[in-house]
């Protein structure tokens, strides 16, 4: 029984020890790759908000009112989610730019998304924000690929 | 005929409780970022499942008795301690998952904000697991779950490119984009998804419950190797969903909204409503399986008189266990904590356990004083020892891949 609770105990320490390995220390700069790494991922998180608000939006008449409108909402939360370290963390000195190019294209992707989700949820026309929503996922996919590299 | 009509509903309730919010959450993710290039990962899972249900089901036939019961008599107190501690963590959060899987599910259908459907969820759950008759249970929501068999007519009116999805499946290679590590993060999660340890101990302690004889063996090896590969179909059918309407535009699947939406495209307002029965009866069934699981893990190594064959005055204990558990899944989820989350960290912690899991169960079955006749043969021996081999690789990797790959992110 004692040997068995050691185990536990020590299997335990071994995760906590690699959470601990995973943080990184508060408000110190991000290194080049880390900062690099950080935009890929929220800026492939705005597109993927905004591919999933594309779907709804081209087949909103044949989905669900209620459907149509949560999956809309938990694309703004997933977006919120994902985004909300990278705003908060500090980018490498010769990164401000592209940083700050970041952090717009990320509001303007929220923006754009609770307008989508809002005349959704009023049953209001579309059709307008289908190109918009078109056109800022291809704008995201060129500054992906300008800052991020992939 | 009645024998025959019980062949079927045995089939069709495998079918269709085979699916889960493990399977259905991380399919649908595989799928939006892998294609199906994971798909052998799903058959080999589907096939281990098979391997040690089968085997477990074996010993609910010839000892009358479950899992817990006899690892802990035949390997000692220790062992089954461990076991039971490593299980009961991932049943545990499995039954969370599933819970906040059925309140997303009728948010989808409502737009009720899901944390207000929690506690009445969590009050349904606790009803049938008090009230309902095993087999009622057990049929009704399995014949229902079966509604998830639109996903297979969605990916076919989809008209994907059939050649490119056998090609992804049957060659191992990565999209471009992604890393090998993150590809092995999704492996490991897909295995623990099809082969999470609750299956195995609800499995052989409803053989229990239902009494089963030798004559039934028939009828259990029809429900484990036809039922669950067809289940396991279901999961493919999934991910190739969302591959063919998620994989071109790179989005990733972080909601049980995104999951059906590829069915809404394929087959409209119908398919959603198809979808979300599915969605609804999947979780619904696999929250009670997991809550009776939890219970009956628990009660089983501590001895107590347990089950719903039994009056639950009968078995005060296992209830009260029932109850706590459910108590504890409603708690969790109120704190706000996002159920798709929870379910990542179940599947890859049923991966960790799954050793733990599966070795005393090939041990019991190897025992002939339990076994008589029914003891493993060559075959089984051979397929639970490659599996053990793979299982044992599956749980080292899981948590350092955990961490490295951030969650697979």
């Amino acid at each position: 029984m004692r040997r068995a609770g050691a185990l536990v105990a020590v299997l335990l320490v071994v995760l906590l020890v690699l959470l601990c390995a995973c943080t990184t220390r508060a408000g110190s700069p991000a290194g080049e790759s880390a900062w690099r790494e950080q935009a890929d991922k929220v800026l492939g998180a705005a597109m993927s908000s905004l591919g999933t608000a594309r779907v709804v939006l081209e087949n909103d008449t044949d989905l669900p009112h209620p459907y149509a409108v949560v999956t809309l909402q938990d694309a703004i939360t997933s977006l919120h989610r994902e985004s909300g370290s990278f705003l908060t963390s500090r980018p490498p000195d010769d990164r401000h730019t592209d940083n700050d190019r970041v952090v717009a294209a990320l509001g303007e992707a929220t923006t754009l998304l609770t307008r989508v989700s809002t005349a959704v949820a009023a049953n209001a026309g579309t059709a307008a924000l289908r190109e918009s929503v078109r056109k800022a996922y291809d704008d995201l996919d060129d500054l992906r690929t300008k800052v991020a590299g992939s | 005929m009645k024998k025959f009509f019980g062949l079927a509903l045995g089939i069709l309730t495998a079918i269709g409780g085979f699916v889960d919010i493990g399977d259905l959450v991380t399919n649908a993710q595989v799928g939006a970022r892998f294609g199906l290039s994971l798909g052998l990962v799903v058959v080999l899972g589907v096939l281990g499942i098979c391997v040690f249900a089968e085997m477990s089901g074996r010993v609910a036939v010839c000892s009358n008795r479950a899992t817990f019961d006899l690892v802990r008599e035949r390997l000692g107190p220790r062992v089954g301690l461990l076991n039971l501690v490593a299980s009961m963590i991932v049943t545990l959060l499995t039954f969370i998952a599933e819970i906040g899987g059925v309140a997303l599910a009728l948010s989808l259908a409502s737009s009720v904000n899901d944390l207000l459907i929690i506690p009445i969820v969590g009050l349904l759950v606790w009803l049938v697991l008090w009230r309902a008759r095993f087999s009622l249970m057990e049929n009704v929501l399995g014949l229902l779950g079966l509604a998830l068999v639109v996903f297979a007519v969605a990916l076919w009116k989809l008209d994907p490119s059939w050649g490119h999805l056998a090609h992804q499946t049957f060659t191992v290679a990565k999209p471009g984009d992604e890393d090998w590590m993150t590809y092995a993060y999704y492996a490991v999660a897909l295995f623990g998804a099809a082969m999470t340890p609750y299956e195995v101990f609800f499995f052989s302690s409803g053989g229990v419950e239902e009494k089963w004889t030798e004559k039934d063996l028939g009828q259990m090896r029809a429900n484990v190797f036809v039922g669950f590969p067809l289940g396991g179909l279901l999961s493919l059918a999934i991910a190739g969903c969302t591959a063919t309407v998620f994989g071109p535009l790179d989005v990733q699947v972080d909601a049980l909204s995104q999951v059906g939406l590829p069915v809404g495209v394929a087959l409209g307002k119908i398919g959603i409503a198809i979808v979300l029965v599915g969605f609804v009866a999947a979780t619904f069934g696999a929250a009670c399986e997991t809550g009776l699981s939890v219970g009956y893990s628990l009660a089983q190594y501590l001895g107590w008189q347990w089950g719903k064959f039994v009056r639950p005055d009968e078995a005060t204990r296992f209830h009260v266990v029932l109850v706590l558990a459910t108590m504890l899944g409603v708690a969790v989820l109120m704190t706000g904590v996002d159920p798709i989350m929870v379910t990542e960290i179940s599947v890859v912690g049923s991966a960790v356990a799954l050793p733990l899991t599966y070795f005393p169960i090939l041990v019991v079955a190897n025992d002939r004083d339990y076994m008589g006749e029914h003891v493993n043969g060559t075959l089984a021996n051979a397929l639970g020892t490659v599996y053990l081999v793979v299982v044992v690789l599956a749980a080292l990797a899981a948590l350092p891949l955990l961490v490295l790959t951030g969650m697979g992110s």
